[in-house]
């Protein structure tokens, strides 16, 4: 039981006490509230603007006992959010790290690399590379037809 | 408490499956294929082609005409075949996408004539890189297949 309930429960059966509290309460609102001296009011106004110009804090600290708590709460949940930000720091660097400079036709085609080339039978074949846009030509001589 | 658990678990393996799901399907390559016919006619015409690539053209061989019978494209999946009918040159161009790794394809290119290779090549080319094969006759000259893929 908290005070505030024991102390009503009291003044509920304690007609004494009633009066004290009511008679109590007159005498204060019926006191003079004296102005603040030029000191003090000073000192106040220095506070608020230490707490105004004071950082406040981020995100991230009224974010955690949450979270905290949802982890307590609901673990499968904590392990699937684990999991998903462990498969998204795995994929994210294959797409971050894509080449993305813009090369020229003539860089484009000489990065052409030819693995192997099979020709049909008494066929000759030659492999050239035009000098300007480096253009891979695989030119094919096939025999003259009987 | 158990049906939240459920849920969780499911939410995290559908996560992981959309994500290795991405990266597990195949890749598609579009490929441009331009049909270019080289000759030396006795009175020589316009040449049509793209001007960067006739430049390159007349600086390698002696023919004094280029002219360009067709361009076609289309869009395969990494492992299947796309082919053009080069119908004039009663020639088929068959391309076949092998791998893609980063901005690099690794291709399958067949030329066939009367359903036999002429030549088969195994290239690898950036993506939207260009690549001529050339060489077998036609009636009218030479042609040359300008292969562009990304």
């Amino acid at each position: 039981m908290t005070d505030e309930t024991r102390e009503a429960r009291h003044l509920a059966r304690c007609a004494t006490c009633r009066e004290d509290g009511a008679a109590l309460g007159a005498a204060l609102r019926a006191l003079s509230v004296a102005p603040l001296g030029a000191v003090e009011q000073a000192r106040i106004r220095a506070a608020i603007r230490g707490e105004l110009a004071a950082p406040r804090a981020g995100w991230l600290p009224a974010v955690l006992p949450w979270l905290r708590g949802v982890a307590r709460r609901r673990p499968t949940f904590a392990w699937a959010a684990a999991a998903a930000a462990v498969v998204t720091l795995v994929l994210a660097p294959l797409h971050i790290g894509r080449e993305t400079r813009v090369f020229s036709q003539a860089e484009l085609n000489a990065q052409t690399w030819i693995e192997h080339i099979d020709a049909a039978p008494s066929t000759s074949v030659l492999v050239l590379e035009t000098p300007k846009e480096h253009l891979s030509i695989i030119w094919v001589m096939e025999p003259p037809a009987l | 408490m158990r049906r939240p658990r459920a849920l969780g678990a499911l939410v995290g393996l559908a996560w992981l499956g959309a994500g290795l799901a991405a990266h597990a399907q195949a890749p598609t390559v579009t490929f441009t294929a331009q049909a270019i016919e080289a000759s030396s006619p006795k009175t020589p015409g316009r040449s049509d082609i793209d001007a960067g690539l006739l430049g390159e053209l007349t600086s390698t061989f002696q023919f004094t005409q280029y002219r360009s019978l067709g361009t076609v494209s289309g869009s395969v999946r990494v492992g299947q075949m796309w082919s053009a009918s080069l119908t004039r040159a009663g020639l088929v161009f068959e391309v076949t996408p092998r791998a893609v790794d980063g901005g690099t394809i690794t291709v399958n290119v067949r030329l066939l004539r009367e359903g036999a290779p002429v030549v088969t090549t195994t290239l690898r080319i950036a993506a939207g890189g260009k690549v001529l094969v050339g060489g077998p006759t036609i009636p009218t000259g030479r042609i040359i297949v300008a292969l562009t893929g990304r």
